[in-house]
Formats: C-alpha cells, sequence, structure tokens
C-alpha cells in the first residue's frame, strides 16, 4: 500500500516537472528566482488525527544565498501526551532548527526542483509534566498498589534540548513558486536539561529520547510558497 | 527510488520502531529489601544462625519466610513510613517472638520510561515497643537503603 502511495507521489512530483518544462520553454527560462519560501509541514495535522495525545504545528522557511545554497530553518510546537508502562507524562514545548539545504539535483533550464541535504542546529524550550508512575516493586509480601496516579500533576518548567540535524529532502515546483515537500531528519541529541529525579523522554522537534541513545528520527511533509524577491 | 525505500523504511522503523526502552528488563534493580544479618551477641564480629526463624509482618497472617538462616532480605511498605515485622525463633522447643518497627522517609526515584520509578529509603530508625525476648541488641549500619548489596541492619542474639 505504502509503495503504490510513494509511487503516486512520484508520479505527481515528475508529472509536474516535465509539465513545468513544456510551459517553461516558451517562456522566460534560464534566470534563477531568489526570495523567500514559506511554507506549513502537513504531516503534523495528519500525525494529530493517526496518533492519540500529540498535537503538533510545524512552519518551515528557507532563503536562497547563491544557486544552489539556501539558508533554512523550522519553527515548530509540539505537544504529546505518553501512557506506557512506567510513566505518564505529557511534554509541551516550542523549537527552532536553523542552517543550511543545499540542492544536488541538476535543473533544467528554467526549473527549479530540489533534492536537498540539509543540516541544522536545533533547540527547544519545553516543559514535561508527569501524571503518573509505577513503581517497580520485586517482592509483592505487602500487596501494594504499584500504580500511582498523581492528583497534582508534578510540572518540571524550563526544560530544553539542543540536537543537531542531518536531512535529507526533495521539494517540487507544483505551480509556479508553489512546492511540496518531503523532508526526512536524523538527530543527535547534543545535550539537554533534565527535570530532577525524572528525564526528557520526548523534546519537542526531536521526538522521543532513549535512554542510552542519542539518536532520534523525524519527518516532515511541507507545502510552500515562494515569494520571489529579484531574478539573476 | 531504492534507496528512497530504504530510508523511508529506516525513519518509519525510527520513529514507530519498539525500541528496548519500552520494555522493563526482568534484571532491574527495583524498591530495595531491607537487609538483616544475625550476629553472635557473645562474639559480635560473628555471624549466627537463627534456628528456625520465622518472620511475618504485623498484622499480616501471611508469613514471609520459614527456616534456619544468618541473613535475610525483607521487603518495607513503600506508601506508609514505617513497616513491623515479628521475629519468631524456636530454640529448645520454646518459641520466643520479637517486635521489630522499623520506621523511615520513603521516596520515589526514577529509574527508566519503561520501569518506571522505585521507592528507597532514608533516615531508618527501629523502635520496640514491648521487651526483647532472643533479639539482644541491633544495630543500624546504613540509614539509608538503595540498594541490597550491603547490610542495613545486625541482629544481636
Amino acid at each position: 500500500m505504502l509503495k503504490y502511495y510513494i509511487k503516486y507521489i512520484f508520479l505527481l512530483i515528475f508529472t509536474s516537472i516535465w509539465s513545468q518544462n513544456e510551459v517553461q520553454k516558451d517562456s522566460i527560462a534560464s534566470e534563477l528566482r531568489y526570495g523567500f519560501r514559506f511554507g506549513v509541514d502537513m504531516s503534523k495535522p495528519i500525525r494529530m488525527l493517526l496518533e492519540e495525545g500529540y498535537k503538533g504545528l510545524e512552519f518551515v522557511g528557507d532563503y536562497r544565498l547563491t544557486k544552489d545554497l539556501y539558508i533554512a530553518g523550522e519553527l515548530g510546537n509540539e505537544t504529546k501526551n505518553i501512557n506506557q508502562d512506567g510513566v505518564h507524562f505529557e511534554t509541551a514545548g516550542t523549537y527552532l532548527k536553523l542552517g543550511i539545504d543545499y540542492n544536488v539535483f541538476n535543473n533544467w533550464k528554467g526549473m527549479d526542483n530540489l533534492i536537498l541535504v540539509g543540516f541544522r542546529y536545533g533547540l527547544s524550550q519545553h516543559k514535561q509534566t508527569l501524571l503518573g508512575y509505577s513503581r517497580l516493586i520485586n517482592d509483592r509480601y505487602w500487596q501494594e498498589d504499584n500504580i500511582i496516579t498523581l492528583d497534582e500533576p508534578r510540572t518540571y518548567e524550563g526544560l530544553n534540548g539542543h540536537w543537531i540535524e542531518f536531512q535529507f529532502g526533495i521539494k517540487a515546483e507544483l505551480l509556479r513558486n508553489l512546492y511540496m515537500g518531503i523532508t526526512i531528519q536524523m538527530h543527535r541529541l547534543l545535550s539537554d536539561k533534565d527535570p530532577e529525579n525524572f528525564e526528557n523522554l520526548f523534546i519537542p522537534g526531536f521526538n522521543k529520547v532513549l535512554t542510552n541513545n542519542p539518536y532520534g528520527a523525524g519527518l516532515n511533509y511541507t507545502i510552500s510558497y515562494q515569494i520571489p524577491v529579484f531574478k539573476k | 527510488m531504492k534507496r528512497f525505500h530504504y530510508l523511508t523504511a529506516l525513519v518509519i522503523l525510527f520513529t514507530f520502531g519498539c525500541e528496548p526502552d519500552d520494555i522493563c528488563l526482568e534484571n532491574t534493580p527495583g524498591t530495595p529489601s531491607l537487609v538483616v544479618v544475625f550476629y553472635d551477641h557473645t562474639q559480635p564480629d560473628v555471624k549466627k544462625q537463627v534456628a528456625d526463624l520465622e518472620i511475618k509482618g504485623a498484622a499480616v497472617d501471611l508469613v514471609f519466610h520459614t527456616g534456619t538462616t544468618d541473613s535475610i532480605a525483607i521487603p518495607l511498605k513503600t506508601i506508609e513510613n514505617n513497616t513491623s515485622f515479628d521475629f519468631k525463633s524456636t530454640q529448645n522447643t520454646t518459641t520466643l517472638t520479637d517486635l521489630l518497627q522499623f520506621t523511615y522517609a520513603a521516596n520515589n526515584q526514577f529509574i527508566s520510561r519503561a520501569c518506571g520509578f522505585k521507592t528507597t529509603y532514608e533516615d531508618l530508625e527501629i523502635n520496640v515497643e514491648n521487651p526483647l525476648n532472643w533479639i539482644k541488641g541491633f544495630e543500624i549500619i546504613n540509614t539509608s537503603i538503595s540498594d541490597i548489596n550491603n547490610t542495613h541492619v545486625k541482629i544481636l542474639h
């Protein structure tokens, strides 16, 4: 099913590439458009529908510096409520990722599609609330309930995370200045401020944090619009 | 194209996959028990077995331990701040019972997302309400109980 879906997306992308080529053959061709591109990540609202306890919003943007180099970034907000064996908690916060995108795709004249290799520095400001937990009691002689629900949830404010991110993605110009893109992201956590007697288990923008593994992953699916500033 | 398939699969695996982090391993040290070691009251450095020791929580019907031993790990309550145990010993057909009450401050410490928390204890004290029969004395070696690797309480008999 997924295979067909991916093929369908590619068909869409390449159809638009071919059609664009034909359209632009007759118009002004070899100029490069420089400008700001703004967009929104459509995978977040989809994830909100599919995943319980998740809320998210992400804006993306970039600015073209040279033919293939862009300054790029993402600004977002995520809330995730997880109730699993050991803990029940909610993390909420804002994140910013800044860096560069490099286009490795050789466009035909007049076309502006991208295969991007990107690098980001990411940081988050978030809070984590402990709603309940279970206690590991090996000897159950006293038969105490090991599940604790906190009547007054414990909120740990002022937490943060710092990470670097490698991105690989594609952007296709569907209509003039309107782009659709898919990016996959690999993160590596550099440092984070943990709550006392607890840990960052989810970091907005970074995703799930593993105990003995600083790596994480994510993806986005963007629709963006380019505001051309000048051509050259 | 093929590479993209692999990358997509990898990302899906990374994002939604089940990591070992989600499973609490069976040998993870959890809430520690109180380690009690029995010594000879005439030679306080020599361990001495307690004949037919029976340990039972006060006001509970279930017996925790029976049998001759010189050391034992007994579970403390995690919600209340005290636990009482009856220590019963049968020597030469006479059975003697001593009641010890352990008081402490219980704290919950984070282990991991899958294992949750464990309870550790601070400021351990032992209270005796009735005169002791077969127990001649006791000594608290460690007032904080965070693991079961060390002796916490020494009982002389």
